[in-house]
């Protein structure tokens, strides 16, 4: 394409394949959102399993001043002091990695290629509603399997799959089709695993925290395939926009 | 007889007209923000010949043009305008349907 002259109809359709690139190359690039994304719900699964280190039972809560331990707390040699500590501690890692997290995302979330330059979609269109809904959704499974109506199997089976359609509800919404596609489908993958009985690290374990330490570990594998995944695929994206470049000067 | 827009001409938008000024807007109505670098290495122009384009756009009202520093080194963003994708859209259809 020259710059000083009108354009051809084989032009047009040259600028029209590029501009369908650069839109799936930055859809690809929102790496970031998946890190935000991660940390959340991994100080979700954190967090649910810290009622194993206090008592939960409502009666006791209203009625007694002190926090007691639970029996885990006792059957660890735990005072009730350092049974809050713990909880505070806890506490404060969540709101500390998700704070870190979303400043990181915010500073650095594009920096993995930042020699291509800078490059933006609007995103955020998901409702809150849609939010609220997915972590309702979400913990239902964990709560069943609390409370010991639900296998670790099934539980796990049940989460990854509402995790595994969230991201795949979200493709459009946020306008990542590519890391949000491969990552749904990858815990929907892990889901039908877990479900037909495919051995899962820690999941057919008994211990208070085998179900939060099996969702992790699930979850961070499918997220760091995402990443490889979606880093090939923008690696090649970027190639084909090289070899589409309308100017030579 | 009202005096003819001098943007105009045969139904063309000359600003838009233009191959550099039509390939950067359809970047931007790809992508809705982009940086100088990622212009310049898409498009392939010299940093002088993007530089002039944009101005022309940002003259017309189709690009807003944020400059910041980042560290310190300045770092400018492009971002396409309601009237700047109204008039491309418009554009782009009547070449499509026009353009040899």
């Amino acid at each position: 394409m020259s710059a000083d002259s009108s354009v051809s109809q084989g032009e047009l359709q040259r600028l029209e394949r590029l501009g369908r690139l650069v839109n799936r190359y930055a859809q690809s690039r929102s790496l970031s959102l998946l890190i935000v994304l991660a940390i959340l719900l991994i100080n979700f699964a954190l967090l649910l399993q810290m009622d194993k280190l206090i008592a939960w039972r409502i009666d006791r809560f209203l009625t007694d001043d002190e926090i007691q331990p639970s029996e885990v707390a006792l059957r660890l040699g735990l005072e009730t002091r350092w049974v809050i500590a713990i909880v505070l501690l806890q506490v404060v890692f969540s709101i500390g990695s998700l704070w870190l997290a979303f400043k990181l995302a915010k500073r650095y979330g594009m920096s993995f290629y930042r020699a291509d330059g800078a490059i933006e979609l609007p995103r955020g269109r998901t409702p809150p509603i849609a939010w609220i809904v997915f972590f309702s959704v979400h913990i239902v499974p964990a709560a069943l399997t609390e409370a010991e109506y639900l296998s670790n199997r099934w539980g796990l089976a049940l989460i990854l799959s509402v995790a595994g359609a969230f991201f795949i509800y979200l493709r459009n919404k946020e306008r990542a089709v590519p890391p949000c596609l491969v990552l749904g489908g990858l815990l929907l993958l892990e889901a039908v695993a877990v479900a037909s009985g495919i051995p899962t690290p820690f999941c057919g374990r008994s211990w208070d925290y085998s179900f939060a330490a099996a969702y992790v570990i699930l979850f961070a594998s499918a997220g760091a395939v995402t990443a490889v995944v979606v880093h090939i695929y923008n690696r090649w994206i970027w190639r084909r926009i090289g070899q589409e470049r309308p100017f030579d000067e | 007889m009202s005096e003819p827009n001098a943007k105009h001409m045969n139904g063309l938008n000359r600003v838009v007209h233009e191959p550099a000024r039509l390939a950067i807007l359809k970047i931007l109505s790809a992508a809705e923000e982009a940086d100088f670098t990622f212009l310049l290495t898409v498009l392939g122009l010299t940093k002088g010949n993007l530089a002039t384009h944009v101005n022309s756009l940002e003259a017309a009202g189709y690009i807003d043009i944020s400059k910041e520093f980042v560290g310190k080194m300045p770092h400018t963003t492009y971002r396409i305008t309601k009237l700047g994708r109204c008039e491309f859209e418009k554009h782009w259809k009547h070449l499509m349907r026009f353009a040899p």
